[in-house]
């Protein structure tokens, strides 16, 4: 029966070919343009480290001005980094499953002169756990173990697009890397590895490209090295590099992972006691305000999802609506004009669900061919929406979004044509057998 | 007129000329909506700056060589950039400054009049040399410019504040002279003069106007040393390359990138001239789906009534009767969707603007999304209407 309504949609579709495809194209630019819109919010609003996120938190602690708090909006926010002597003391702790503490800054890198002039290059300063904590893929070689994080051992993990930079994509295992003035024996390269939206660090836009060298935290002393990102401050932080680190500036990000809830109690206390300590200390004068953030809610407060993202899906769900609107209209002129034919077929004994469904199963056909259409004009219109942003963010459609693109177009399909078919089954077929 | 059949014909195909009403208005609001955005992006773009923007280069001056780590080697290299800038050709003024104007990069602080028990105010600054307004090309209003003798080692400065920022701090206007503090009353700066208008670092922090310059001789091995170079009209793209060539030349021992400002503002915008050109796209996209729909509605309902049609010619109506009856058929529902449409407009833009941050929308662009959507549906009906004319009067015997 199903395929019977198929095959009379087809004909009917197939009758005026220049009405359907302009049926069909109105919905495929609905749908088309509600895809590309909800998908780029979908993007944008994704969990970046899905397999991991339940378990990684942010360490947020209050050691701001105590006569005003960091943020005049909201009082309740704490300081969003922390200062490099709580990071440090914060390192101490046994608890985490992984931890780090972490800020990336800009350093010369010296390529063989064959190869090109000194460049700067964008260097994560992390702890050995940084590569295990987040997942990050290899192509050669691992990570620095933890006992390079304490020497300093000068060892660098190279992204994927730095090896090809330095190295022509080989092997770079054991070669050397002069980083300001000094040497990183290489021990580990990336596979391509950009979290988008850089969950760990967003402070410089949350699509910012990713870190091209990592090395360990503690050449921050040797080698002086401030940060590249973003410093807040309250107080007088001093001239020298010493003043800096021992100064209340928040520079520094804190990852943890907790695997339990009784890890994650632990290291609450932990932090509460420790704060505690500093404020005996004549430090941190603010109320208790300890946050352990988990990754969603962190990108939540730190605004990854641009707000005019919202409003473009909500426009362009408004747009599909007109589209439905013109959808339902349209048909309701087609099938009217049919009236006679259907009052023949009513007359022989059809009956109204199958006059029903027959037409409900044409606008369904419509709705699907439009969906399909759509979803192909989304992926070009979220091509036109990345180099719009200049490669900002890359918008891919994944299986959700073309299932929930079709999805979409059937109940458009159904909405708009419910009503068509409900006037046209409803009709009395003597009125329209009279005139024939 | 025909206005009583053509009610008549309204109440008897409710639901299409619904559809169509709403279509309209739905339309009108989101196209009102859309523009209003694409109006409000634009402004900001499109505000003035206060600095002579179209000609002013930025330069950034990184070190790698040791030699930059010695005593003094840096300052002295700084000074020599600006001799070996001043004296190109093509250049008008230059100066080293902290961070670069529009950039997205930038420091700021928070000041208020010193001894004040308010909050302290938050403002863009830049440590800047003596001779940054001619540099930047910003309109000095009240008080003095910087000199030379400025730039000490002392930590209390004379500084020139925007006058944005004047008003913030002295509401009664007169800030010359006045003294400002941080966050303790050490160490208190003097304002010597006022700058017109001068745009800070953020383009997208709504106090984008509040800047403080500060004379210092700023730089250091690490954040590298900038310059803002302003050139005489014409010569900013040429001066691009041979700035870059003249300063390596000079020293080899660093990198050096030179931009035109006006790339970098372009930067800055990238993604609010990425979202006009989407809504662009949105509004014309939705002004053809609706056009469309009007089409096909129009000509269902001519195909309907060429009974109607042929009796009427029959019995004697010419065809611009027949056009007239169905414009302004048209022109009644597409004016009672705009009505409808105003509210809509209105609805849609609170919304927009309680859930997201947006701009209130601006009554003349509603007047504008009117008077083009009646044109646009008075066209698109033009055409199923046109055709209607071309019905016989014998076609009203025909099927009798």
């Amino acid at each position: 029966m199903l395929a019977y309504h198929i095959r009379i949609a087809w004909k009917s579709l197939k009758r005026n070919p220049i009405l359907s495809a302009l049926i069909v194209l109105g919905i495929a630019l609905g749908i088309g343009v509600s895809t590309t819109f909800v998908t780029s919010h979908h993007v944008m609003s994704r969990d970046p480290i899905p397999e991991k996120s339940s378990v990684l938190y942010y360490v947020e602690m209050d050691n701001w001005d105590p006569e005003r708090g960091f943020s005049d909006e909201d009082p309740k926010a704490a300081p969003n980094q922390v200062t490099y002597r709580d990071a440090t003391a914060l390192m101490k702790s046994t608890i985490p499953a992984h931890q780090s503490a972490m800020y990336k800054s800009y350093l010369y890198v010296f390529p063989d002169p064959k190869v090109g002039r000194p460049y700067r290059g964008r260097v994560r300063l992390c702890f050995a756990d940084f590569f295990p904590m987040f997942d990050v893929p290899f192509r050669y070689g691992v990570g620095w173990d933890r006992s390079a994080d304490r020497t300093p051992d000068p060892v660098v993990v190279l992204s994927h697009e730095t090896n090809e930079k330095l190295f022509g994509g080989i092997n770079s295992l054991g070669r050397s890397v002069r980083i300001e003035s000094r040497e990183f024996k290489v021990i580990g390269v990336l596979e391509p590895w950009r979290p988008a939206p850089k969950f760990y660090d967003p402070h410089n836009g949350a699509y910012e490209e990713g870190d091209e060298l990592f090395i360990p935290f503690n050449f921050v002393r040797p080698m002086e090295i401030r940060t590249g990102g973003n410093t807040s401050g309250w107080k007088d932080s001093g001239e020298t590099f010493e003043d800096q680190l021992q100064s209340e500036n928040i520079w520094i990000q804190m990852w943890v992972q907790l695997d339990s809830e009784r890890q994650k109690q632990d290291y609450k206390q932990f932090l509460d006691s420790y704060v505690r300590g500093q404020q005996a200390l004549g430090r941190m004068q603010r109320p208790l305000n300890n946050k352990l953030l988990p990754v969603m809610e962190w990108l939540d407060d730190q605004g990854a999802v641009p707000e005019e993202a919202t409003s473009f899906v909500i426009i362009s769900l408004l747009f599909l609506l007109v589209c439905s609107l013109n959808l339902i209209g349209i048909l309701l002129g087609k099938f009217l004009a049919r009236a006679p034919e259907i009052g023949v077929r009513r007359a022989l004994g059809a009956s109204r669900t199958a006059i029903f469904l027959q037409h409900i199963v044409e606008c369904e056909v419509i709705a699907v061919i439009g969906g399909v259409i759509g979803v192909l004009l989304s992926i070009l219109g979220l091509e036109l929406v990345s180099r719009l942003f200049d490669g900002m963010f890359s918008l891919r459609l994944d299986w959700l979004m073309v299932a929930a693109a079709i999805g979409l177009a059937m109940l458009s399909g159904l909405v708009a044509g419910a009503y068509p078919a409900w006037r046209i089954c409803s009709l009395a077929p003597a009125a329209y057998l009279k005139e024939q | 007129m025909e206005f009583g059949p053509i009610f008549r014909t309204l109440r008897r195909n409710k639901t299409r000329f619904t559809l169509i009403t709403l279509e309209i208005a739905l339309t009108l609001a989101i196209v009102g909506n859309c523009v209003n955005m694409i109006v409000d992006y634009r402004t900001r773009i499109l505000r003035p700056t206060g600095m002579d923007e179209g000609n002013l280069l930025a330069v950034v001056s990184q070190p790698f060589s040791p030699d930059f780590r010695e005593k003094g080697y840096l300052e002295n290299s700084r000074q020599a950039d600006l001799r070996l800038l001043r004296a190109l050709p093509g250049v008008r003024a230059a100066e080293s400054i902290s961070s670069i104007p529009l950039s997205g990069s930038g420091s700021s602080t928070g000041i208020k009049p010193l001894g004040a028990k308010t909050d302290t105010l938050a403002t863009a600054y830049f440590e800047c040399g003596p001779q940054i307004t001619k540099a930047l090309g910003v309109r000095l209003i009240e008080g003095r410019d910087f000199q030379e003798s400025d730039v000490t080692e002392a930590e209390e400065r004379n500084v020139l504040i925007t006058k944005t920022f004047a008003t913030a701090l002295f509401p009664d206007g007169k800030a010359v002279g006045k003294q400002l503090q941080g966050r303790t009353a050490e160490h208190p700066s003097t304002i010597i003069g006022v700058i017109e208008r001068m745009h800070g670092s953020w383009p997208g922090w709504e106090h984008i106007e509040r800047v403080a310059l500060r004379p210092d001789r700023p730089g250091s091995v690490n954040w590298g040393v900038r310059f803002m170079v302003r050139a005489a009209p014409g010569h900013s793209t040429r001066l691009v390359k041979t700035i870059e060539a003249e300063m390596v030349k000079a020293n080899n021992g660093r990198n050096v990138e030179v931009k035109l400002l006006s790339d970098i503002k372009n930067d800055t915008y990238k993604a609010q001239v990425a979202m006009i050109q989407m809504l662009s796209a949105l509004t014309g996209l939705l002004i053809l789906v609706t056009a469309l729909g009007i089409v096909g509605i129009t000509a269902f309902s001519v195909a309907e009534r060429t009974k109607q049609i042929g009796t009427r010619r029959a019995l004697g109506a010419r065809k611009h009767d027949i056009v007239r009856y169905f414009l302004v058929e048209n022109w009644l529902i597409s004016t009672i969707g705009l009505v409808l449409g105003t509210g809509f407009a209105y609805a849609l833009n609170y919304g927009l603007v309680t859930l997201v941050e947006g701009a209130k929308l601006d009554a003349r662009l509603v007047v504008v999304g009117v008077v083009l959507l009646w044109i646009v549906s008075l066209g698109a009906a033009l055409g199923p209407v046109l055709r209607a004319t071309r019905i016989s009067p014998a076609s009203a015997t025909r099927t009798v």
